[in-house]
């Protein structure tokens, strides 16, 4: 798939937790990815940023995903995932185009996000909804 | 009208139309729309603009782009062009790095031709400012020309969270520059206010020269300016020199 889709691909949920509970999940959901993966919460806000290279410390950051924190009904917590930060890659046989632009972290942002979505599944006191963007 | 969730940075195109308070608004030739706060006016070279909610390590960085920093008796506003990058091709033997040079250079003149008359702008009022963490000229080069503005705002969920306006200077020696004047208009402006209270002014008066703040190696110097706050439309305009943004 184009790169132009994978950065749509997303994550919209209502969960009935507590906050402290949703950002505990978002972390957990970042550690299954292991050290390719960084993610600095803070009270409204968690910032994931995946480094897909080999190493880490030379490896690029690609994608960041922010995960938006925001009051919902009810008590509940409105949980949006979307990427805002990215780089693509394309193959080329002497400099001409011979593929789709294709998003660095492809892999990594996919696993990330359906790790979220069973984290959050699994916090939810019920009632709550989920739905993932761009994956049709 | 109560606080809201502040982000200091923001794409503006020249010439829209905006009430300044959270955003600045630019002149067909990118300079900000002027307020009558606006005094006094300093300007420094920049090449990043950031900013980060929470921690620093969340922070979102603009890196080589080239900007202006406007030190203002009212706030502090950042322009930049230069942040729009193109695809970037490289290549292994030395006909295709060549090519991939000149292809690296085409994509980027493109996608700056796209955003033509778009500004990477950031602001700061100085009623808002709490700390200001700079850089010395010589520290470590990855933080060399570091300024970070900071400011408490409340978040969706009412409870209070720093809000950082990162921005490196060109010249790692005007820091220490910036933060005295910094110092000077927020010291100028806040000890005017009915609502400073005596300890406050005080605290105020003896907020230390940058060249005279110390600090552990590998922390930035850091210098508390009392009776900040919180950034919403009601306290934009302050002060005595930062209402008159406003009249």
């Amino acid at each position: 798939m184009a790169a132009k889709k994978d950065i749509e691909r997303g994550l919209r949920a209502t969960v009935y937790a507590s906050r402290e509970q949703v950002v505990e999940a978002c972390l957990r959901a970042a550690s299954t990815l292991g050290t390719k993966c960084e993610a600095v919460p803070s009270s409204a806000k968690v910032v994931v940023k995946i480094r897909p290279g080999l190493s880490r410390k030379r490896s690029v950051v690609s994608p960041t995903i922010g995960v938006n924190l925001s009051p919902g009904p009810d008590g509940a917590i409105n949980v949006t995932a979307t990427v805002e930060k990215y780089i693509t890659t394309q193959s080329r046989v002497m400099f001409l185009p011979v593929g789709p632009k294709t998003l660095v972290g492809k892999g990594q942002l996919v696993s990330f996000l359906k790790g979220l979505g069973q984290e959050l599944v699994a916090i939810d006191a019920g009632g709550g909804s989920l739905e993932y963007s761009g994956f049709g | 009208m109560s606080s809201q969730p502040f982000i200091p940075v923001r794409l503006v195109e020249a010439g829209a139309p905006s009430r300044q308070i959270f955003t600045p608004a630019l002149q067909a030739n990118g300079e900000p729309v002027w307020q009558p706060g606006d005094a006094e006016v300093h300007t420094w070279d920049i090449n990043n603009i950031g900013w980060a909610h929470g921690d620093v390590a969340a922070r979102q960085d603009s890196p080589g782009v080239r900007g202006r920093v406007y030190l203002t008796s009212s706030r502090v506003v950042l322009v930049a062009t230069g942040f729009a990058r193109g695809s970037r091709y490289s290549g292994y033997d030395p006909t295709d790095v060549i090519v991939g040079a000149i292809a690296t250079k085409v994509s980027q003149r493109r996608a700056e031709k796209a955003s033509a008359n778009t500004y990477l702008v950031g602001q700061m009022r100085l009623p808002w400012l709490q700390a200001v963490a700079f850089a010395k000229p010589d520290a470590a080069k990855a933080l060399r020309g570091e300024v970070r503005l900071m400011t408490q705002h409340r978040t969706a969920f009412g409870d209070l969270e720093l809000a950082t306006l990162l921005l490196r200077h060109s010249d790692p020696s005007h820091t220490e520059n910036f933060v005295n004047w910094a110092s000077h208009f927020v010291r100028g402006d806040r000890q005017g206010w009915a609502s400073t209270s005596e300890g406050d002014s005080a605290a105020l008066a003896r907020v230390p020269v940058a060249a005279d703040v110390r600090t552990d190696p590998g922390k930035l110097p850091v210098i508390l300016y009392p009776g900040a706050r919180i950034p919403s439309a009601d306290t934009a305009s302050q002060g005595l020199l930062s209402s008159r943004s406003f009249t």
